[in-house]
């Protein structure tokens, strides 16, 4: 029986092998539409101004590629100090995203902690409610932040919904673990280091990487509480580079056409930029990622 | 003894507890406070501003109070009626034009019969999640633009360009479709995870029963998904006042306010930016408990219905 189970499940029937034919069909154009819009940002980037016209800004590989949009891009926005500001924001803010969890989270997945309810509904209105951004901004404001680099960090560590994670997470903890512990005559705090902590490894992974792709990408903090260029992260320095007019080197305006890059490819250049460190620890990361989605789903 | 180990723990007395826990309550207040400050504190703010009438440069203690007349002016202003419609409109869409696409999306990865297909599916479709919103519009730029690859395409089978970016017509299109672009892979994860925990005989049983792949996914792999299915639509009609408030700020330009303008950019733009500090915090609290409301009515309602709540 169960080899003939197995044999059926082998050979397709003729119904069976058509639907495979068409979902293997659609997947591809469905994988294409996820592609294809990233290729025509690479090729525009690569593209020179006569290469542009001559195709009609019809481009996905460019048949004279030029690399003058990158170094642009590289030499002018103050793009490599946003990458700094970036990298600096995400390494902090991350960090300063976890420390909450771990603390409230543990404390929290303690069933017969004093004001254990009320701490928990404390945390769920903020959930719910919010002040909105203009009571956001006189706070900022009023702590001193604005123009601060510290406004990109010190917000972080508001990661109420981090900490409700850990709680579910070490309340999932063989309950025996923590208890010999105890015997053993551990102090919560040893237990929350030694124990607890090593374990959590994988969730805290999975919440660390949420928070820096939250810092990688934002701008819009930056928007509102800073006008200091210098403090701008990267993001933002993209972003206005679609709003400005963008002239190439005067030095350089006699050259072919085929030599001069446009204002879209450097437009596209930072994007390419900005993505390409994301696309690059992205395969490495991705399990973890998926494992903090499906936990966050499954439990959700 | 072993069966119910919560049942088991005896609850000790208060001050017992309060002794047992001391240092780890002492470690909480920090975190408790710090929750107070950047998340309490502006919601009593936004309440106390929309009560007074702030002026520029003056503080929310000295402005003088003036009761419900911010409320009341919105309420008589047209501007906000609009905003209101064409956040109504867009979220409406969103929901209408985006609620399908993960479904089938999911089904269909999950039928792929190649493992390595599958695999590089799903880690290709999960990738634009990960892009900003600043990236997804340098995209959408690069496609939509006057000179872009969709008015390459037009032109060279000798029509005239159009910028997509400042059309009215085109501007909800473009939010809605960006936002499918970006976000339907990732959102196949909720579904998928519905999907791993069902039992693969199921399957087995199906075909023993000489079910077609249509019906299979008629009998099996819906059903399954339906519980998280009717949650998601649930608590999307629940948020239907949150628009994309980012990729608006990123599509929208003067051009396009007449249908692009939302509550969010609004007290953005007039409120924050123009310094009108009351009427903005006004839109803000009430859309705040308009959306608190509905977010607690769908959560109720998907508890009773789809068996799962958010809290």
């Amino acid at each position: 029986m169960k080899k003939k189970r197995e044999h059926s499940r082998r050979k397709m029937s003729g119904q069976e092998l058509g639907y495979q034919i068409v979902i293997n069909g659609i997947m591809a154009l469905v994988l294409l539409a996820c592609v294809v819009p990233f290729l025509y940002v690479v090729g525009m980037s690569l593209s020179s101004k006569g290469e542009m016209i001559d195709r009609n800004f019809f481009i996905l590989f460019p048949r004279k590629p030029i690399l003058e949009a990158y170094t642009y891009v590289m030499r002018n926005s103050g793009f490599w100090h946003g990458l700094l500001v970036t990298v600096l924001r995400t390494a902090l803010g991350v960090s300063a995203s976890l420390v909450f969890p771990v603390i409230l989270g543990y404390i929290l997945s303690k069933k017969d902690i004093p004001f254990r309810k009320p701490m928990m509904l404390y945390l769920l209105i903020t959930m719910l409610l919010g002040g909105g951004l203009i009571p956001g901004y006189l706070l900022m404001r009023d702590l001193h932040l604005l123009n601060s680099f510290w406004v990109y960090v010190i917000p972080a560590f508001g990661n109420i919904y981090g900490i409700l994670v850990v709680k579910m997470f070490v309340e999932e903890l063989p309950l025996d673990l923590l208890e010999s512990a105890e015997l053993d005559g551990a102090s919560e705090m040893q237990k929350l280091v030694y124990i607890a902590m090593p374990l959590l490894k994988p969730t805290l992974c999975a919440l660390g990487l949420f928070s820096a792709v939250g810092q990688w990408n934002d701008w819009f903090s930056a928007l509102i509480y800073v006008r200091n260029p210098e403090l701008f992260p990267v993001q933002l320095i993209i972003r206005n580079l679609f709003n400005q007019s963008i002239v190439p080197d005067p030095t350089k305006m006699n050259t072919s056409y085929y030599a001069t890059f446009t204002p879209e490819s450097v437009k596209m250049a930072s994007v390419v930029l900005a993505v390409l460190p994301i696309l690059g620890v992205y395969p490495f990361l991705q399990k973890y990622f998926i494992y903090g989605m499906y936990t966050g789903a499954v439990k959700g | 003894m072993k069966k119910q180990v919560g049942s088991d723990i005896i609850r000790k007395s208060f001050g017992y507890r309060m002794k047992k826990y001391r240092w780890l309550l002492l470690m909480a207040v920090v975190p408790l406070v710090y929750i107070f400050v950047f998340h309490y504190i502006p919601i009593f703010w936004g309440i106390l501003i929309s009560l007074k009438d702030m002026k520029v440069g003056s503080t929310i203690g000295a402005a003088p109070w003036v009761g419900l007349d911010n409320y009341r002016e919105i309420l008589r202003n047209p501007e906000i009626l609009k905003l209101l419609k064409n956040t109504l409109r867009i979220s409406i869409l969103s929901l209408v034009f985006g609620f399908l696409p993960p479904i089938f999306l999911t089904i269909l990865i999950f039928d792929l019969r190649s493992a390595v297909y599958k695999k590089l599916a799903q880690t290709l479709v999960y990738i634009p999640h990960f892009f900003s919103w600043v990236i997804i519009y340098g995209i959408v730029f690069a496609f939509f633009s006057g000179q872009g690859f969709v008015n390459g395409i037009i032109t060279g089978l000798g029509g005239r360009a159009v910028d997509f970016l400042t059309s009215r017509q085109a501007f909800v299109p473009l939010l809605v479709g960006s936002n499918i672009w970006k976000e339907c892979g990732w959102s196949t994860i909720l579904y998928f995870a519905a999907l791993t925990g069902v039992n693969p005989d199921l399957y087995d049983a199906a075909k023993i029963d000489g079910a077609g792949p249509l019906a299979r996914i008629r009998a099996v792999t819906l059903p399954a998904m339906l519980p998280v299915i009717t949650f998601s639509l649930i608590m999307a009609v629940g948020g239907i006042l949150g628009t994309n408030f980012e990729q608006i700020l990123l599509f929208y330009n003067p051009a396009v306010y007449e249908v692009g303008d939302v509550l969010d950019t609004w007290v953005y733009r007039v409120g924050l930016g123009k310094m009108q500090y009351s009427i903005g915090s006004a839109v803000g609290m009430m859309k705040a408990v308009v959306g608190v409301t509905l977010t607690v009515i769908a959560n109720a309602v998907s508890r009773k219905v789809a068996g799962r709540s958010l809290f």
